[in-house]
């Protein structure tokens, strides 16, 4: 005998039997769809004896009940794909809008208003008058400037094996950051990052939302208002400073000018330069509220913290 | 009938990607005596996709057991109890000589072509090879794994370990060395 063919052996028995490991996964499986077949019997001869009392009733609620989880996870989805969070409107209200503006309609009041409050939110000075013009450019921008809002129970509900492409359905559209393959980020209940990389929308995500819930990266949000924001510096050039920032509401990431009058700080106070900001520091700035359509967006800072 | 088109899938998946789950497993376990459980949860969790999603969703398998594995050797080191026990995604180097005692090629040749010895009783010989290497290092004992079981080559068992492939070739023929010596006292018994 070789002794490389008598190593091999050694090792497949002591150290992961190939076999062994086989029969006691197809043991295991085999089990948990047996249990599985003896609970759905169970639970469908409970449903069987209660069926003369309520059909009707349970029939019809339960029937509203799905209906209207999946209409609202669709709404979720549609809305967070413009920046609007379902969860700040009322449930009724977030799916008439869905209704309204994925039907092309655009016909309710409240749309109009939620959309020109959203584009007002942006900075934009010349507001359409069409609703639909304005939700194509909220898109537009969006999917450049925005990183898309989830719930952990949307990433809660999504199983492994889904196909990439089907996550992006369920999830709606977002800001891919990849280069070269596809990096998909998304806030998870606005204070979690969560990142889906793969080649192909086609590809197989092995992750199950529970799995990739626990992988999320906290964001830094205490410092987030209207024109003040928490982020993580990219790049320091001589006069601006790229950052990130996720869950900040009106984009992700920006270019942010400084200018002469700009007052850089530390933490605790103590006067700060630019030459003081580093690549990876936290900071929160302050720009003057002005948002210069680009992308990245441009804003100029009033005053920076540096963390 | 659906249990056994599922059973009989999973077995081809599992041979078409047995080997290549653990090579990565092994070569980023904490520890070697996790394998076998990892490869277990791994598996496991492609039967239960199998079973949920059926065959459509899986076009490429190796590259779907793949992601299961790295997912699963993650999440089996994550948990609370096991926190302690490190494993590592990123290659390393650690001390350990370059032996010089022979070129690579000479010592693959060997490593390949070398016959048992006549006689030996190869159960009884397994069990002292066995637990002589049971006792060495996590890295020596990966190094055998990736070699004899894996089949890679020195330099992608380097490669995999972060390792010089020096150091790995010392390791592997130093041992080795000791290895033979139980065959020996086996033949001699």
């Amino acid at each position: 005998m070789k002794e490389k063919d008598f190593l091999k052996r050694v090792l497949n028995e002591n150290l992961a039997n190939k076999e062994l490991i086989r029969q006691r996964v197809l043991t295991r499986a085999q089990s948990e769809n047996q249990r599985a077949k003896g609970v759905v019997g169970m639970r469908k001869r409970l449903v069987m004896a209660a069926v003369g009392v309520c059909l009707v009733a349970a029939l019809s609620f339960g029937v509203y009940a799905a209906a209207d989880a999946v209409e609202y996870g669709r709404a979720e989805a549609f809305l967070g794909e413009i920046g609007i969070s379902a969860q700040d409107l009322p449930r009724s209200d977030a799916k008439e809008l869905y209704r309204d503006m994925k039907s092309g309609s655009f016909e309710l009041p409240m749309t109009m208003e939620i959309l020109e409050k959203r584009a007002g939110d942006l900075g934009v000075e010349y507001v359409p008058q069409d609703g639909e013009q304005i939700y194509r450019a909220l898109k537009n921008y969006n999917l450049f400037t925005y990183t898309g809002r989830v719930t952990s129970e949307q990433v809660e509900a999504l199983e492994a094996g889904f196909r990439y492409g089907e996550i992006i359905d369920t999830l709606g559209a977002t800001k891919d950051v990849g280069d070269g393959e596809h990096m998909l980020q998304y806030l998870v209940d606005g204070n979690k990052l969560l990142v889906l990389t793969f080649s192909d929308e086609n590809d197989i995500c092995p992750y199950s939302g529970e799995e990739m819930l626990s992988s999320l990266k906290k964001v830094e949000t205490g410092n987030n208002s209207e024109f003040t924001f928490d982020a993580v510096v990219l790049e320091v050039s001589e006069r601006s400073i790229f950052v990130d920032c996720p869950a900040y509401d009106k984009f992700d990431s920006a270019n942010v000018g400084i200018s002469d009058t700009a007052e850089i700080v530390f933490a605790d106070g103590g006067k700060a330069s630019l030459a003081d900001i580093a690549k990876g520091a936290g900071v929160v700035i302050t720009y003057d509220g002005a948002i210069r359509e680009s992308y990245p967006v441009q804003i100029t800072a009033t005053k920076i913290v540096i963390k | 009938m659906v249990d056994q088109q599922i059973t009989a899938l999973f077995n081809a998946i599992y041979d078409d990607t047995y080997v290549r789950a653990a090579r990565y497993v092994a070569a980023r376990c904490g520890d070697t005596s996790d394998i076998a459980d990892i490869l277990q949860e791994i598996y496991l969790e492609v039967y239960r996709v199998l079973v949920r999603k059926g065959a459509r969703h899986i076009r490429d398998s190796q590259a779907f057991v793949m992601k299961i594995a790295k997912a699963k050797l993650y999440r089996h080191y994550k948990s609370a109890e096991r926190r302690t026990r490190p494993f590592s995604f990123f290659a390393r180097e650690e001390d350990g000589g370059d032996s010089g005692e022979l070129e690579l090629t000479d010592l693959e040749r060997d490593l390949q072509t070398r016959d048992m010895e006549d006689g030996i009783a190869e159960s009884l010989a397994a069990e002292e090879v066995w637990a002589a290497l049971s006792r060495k290092s996590q890295d020596v004992q990966k190094i055998f794994y990736l070699y004899y079981y894996c089949e890679l080559k020195l330099s992608e068992i380097a490669a995999e370990l972060g390792l010089s492939e020096s150091n790995v070739k010392h390791k592997l023929y130093r041992t080795l060395q000791e290895l033979r010596e139980h065959y020996r006292k086996e033949e001699l018994a």
